[in-house]
């Protein structure tokens, strides 16, 4: 049986992430993953007329990286499992039609990346596929007309709030051998905190994210120390402090071997608020920055949980709470 | 709330200078005055909204942009501007349309009473 626990997949089969593409805008550039990345625009239009269409860029460069240092062509694809912030998850769609392969969209938010992963991984160790493409992007100006504000209005925001990183991350996955391998993979229930304000998302989070590392270890009987990181997808600084107290009243102890994606991905002086958001935010940084200390043998083992607030304006407005939903996937590197 | 307070008193320091300005250099009479103050504090705010300036002073003044009536004019080219390419004056007013309203039923109400 391939399902341990309550929630957790064990796969069989080798599954390895075969070359991965990440695209990013400026701010994250700037910032102090900056070199890591493997493209960046430095205007926030992309060379392209609006955000959603310098997106849809982002999403499109990050495939076509991906696909250039993997030495695949579509053609050798069976899968594209894509997603993204935008309402329909339109991004992906649009992408999907220019690649002609067999697509899935999905979306949770910020956590797509994992979910895509987790699916994706499940179709290879099936053999119902046999080389899978995922990819999700985010925009700054998009995500903040579509959920906040005009991006050149006035408003005030406080430490909580977060900004939604510029970028759009691919990876391929088969069964080719490469040094990264897909271990396990823990599906998140959704959690509802209760948290009703959109500009306090780490808050809403940090227990789905719990929830999930708990259940994670729980299942393949691990305790925290055995993996080298356990990273979470955009949790922000506030969201951050909030998991680790949750891990530590429970008797888990994160500490050094805890990162957050959101967190990394900006400088202090950059004034991003709690930290990064949105779907490239971990999507970018475990591909770019953790995969290369990953190649560099400095960590063996990951867990990346991306976090995600499964919130929509009409909800905020009608005063309804946001859910959260947190996917585990576990990363370990081959020698 | 102190950088609020200081900041909205410095935008009124420079409406009165605008006045005395007007008044002075213009030979515009108090009312007169006052309008053209209003006004290039209208369009100069409008001016500073696609730099993302003006954001960046209301997050770090707060109450203090956000109260003058300039972040009227923010507000409205700020939603012109970010919808020019699903129509403009369709969802000018989606954001700041509440304020047009609210205009509109108070001066109803005052009304009642004068």
């Amino acid at each position: 049986m391939k399902k341990v626990g309550e929630q957790t997949i064990m796969f069989d089969t080798n599954i390895y992430i075969e070359s991965v593409g990440t695209v990013v805008g400026p701010k994250e550039l700037e910032g102090p993953l900056g070199p890591t990345f493997d493209r960046a625009y430095d205007d926030l239009y992309c060379e392209e007329q609006s955000w959603e269409l310098a997106e849809r860029r982002l999403m499109k460069e990050a495939i076509t990286i991906c696909l250039t240092n993997g030495n695949v062509q579509t053609k050798d694809i069976d899968l594209f499992i894509a997603g993204d912030l935008l309402n329909q998850t339109i991004t992906a769609n649009y992408v999907a039609s220019e690649l002609d392969i067999p697509f899935l969209g999905v979306f949770s938010a910020c956590s797509t990346i994992t979910e895509a992963m987790l699916v994706a991984s499940t179709f290879i160790d099936g053999a119902f596929a046999h080389r899978v493409l995922v990819a999700t992007s985010s925009h700054y100006g998009a995500a903040e007309r579509q959920f906040r504000f005009p991006t050149t209005i006035g408003v005030q925001k406080g430490g909580s709030a977060s900004w939604t990183v510029t970028g759009g991350a691919a990876a391929l996955l088969s069964t080719t051998r490469s040094p990264f391998r897909i271990r396990a993979a823990t599906i998140g229930r959704v959690v509802d905190s209760g948290v009703t304000d959109p500009l306090d998302m780490g808050r809403a989070m940090a227990p789905a994210a719990f929830a999930t590392i708990r259940q994670h270890l729980m299942d393949c009987g691990l305790s925290s120390e055995a993996y080298d990181v356990i990273i979470t997808g955009d949790l922000g600084k506030v969201g951050s402090s909030e998991l680790k107290s949750l891990c530590y009243d429970a008797g888990m102890n994160l500490s050094e071997r805890y990162d957050d994606c959101g967190v990394l991905i900006y400088d202090a002086e950059q004034q991003a608020f709690a930290g990064g958001s949105g779907c490239a935010c971990c999507a970018v940084v475990t591909y770019s920055y953790f995969l290369k200390k990953m190649r560099e043998k400095k960590i063996k083992t990951m867990l990346v949980v991306a976090t995600g607030a499964l919130f929509n304006s009409t909800m905020v407005k009608q005063h309804q709470t946001i859910p959260a939903i947190a996917h585990a996937i576990a990363i370990e590197a081959v020698t | 709330m102190g950088k609020a307070f200081l900041f909205g008193g410095f935008i009124a320091v420079i409406g009165q200078a605008l006045i005395d300005m007007y008044s002075i250099w213009f030979q515009m009479d108090e009312a007169g005055a006052v309008r053209w103050m209003n006004g290039t504090l209208i369009v100069c705010a409008a001016i500073f909204t696609p730099t993302r300036f003006y954001r960046r002073l209301t997050q770090f003044a707060g109450a203090g942009m956000i109260v003058p009536m300039m972040s009227l004019a923010n507000i409205w080219s700020a939603s012109a501007l970010e919808y020019r390419n699903e129509g403009a004056a369709e969802h000018m007013l989606s954001v700041g349309g509440s304020i047009i309203v609210t205009l509109v039923v108070a001066s109803y109400v005052a009304t009642l009473f004068l």
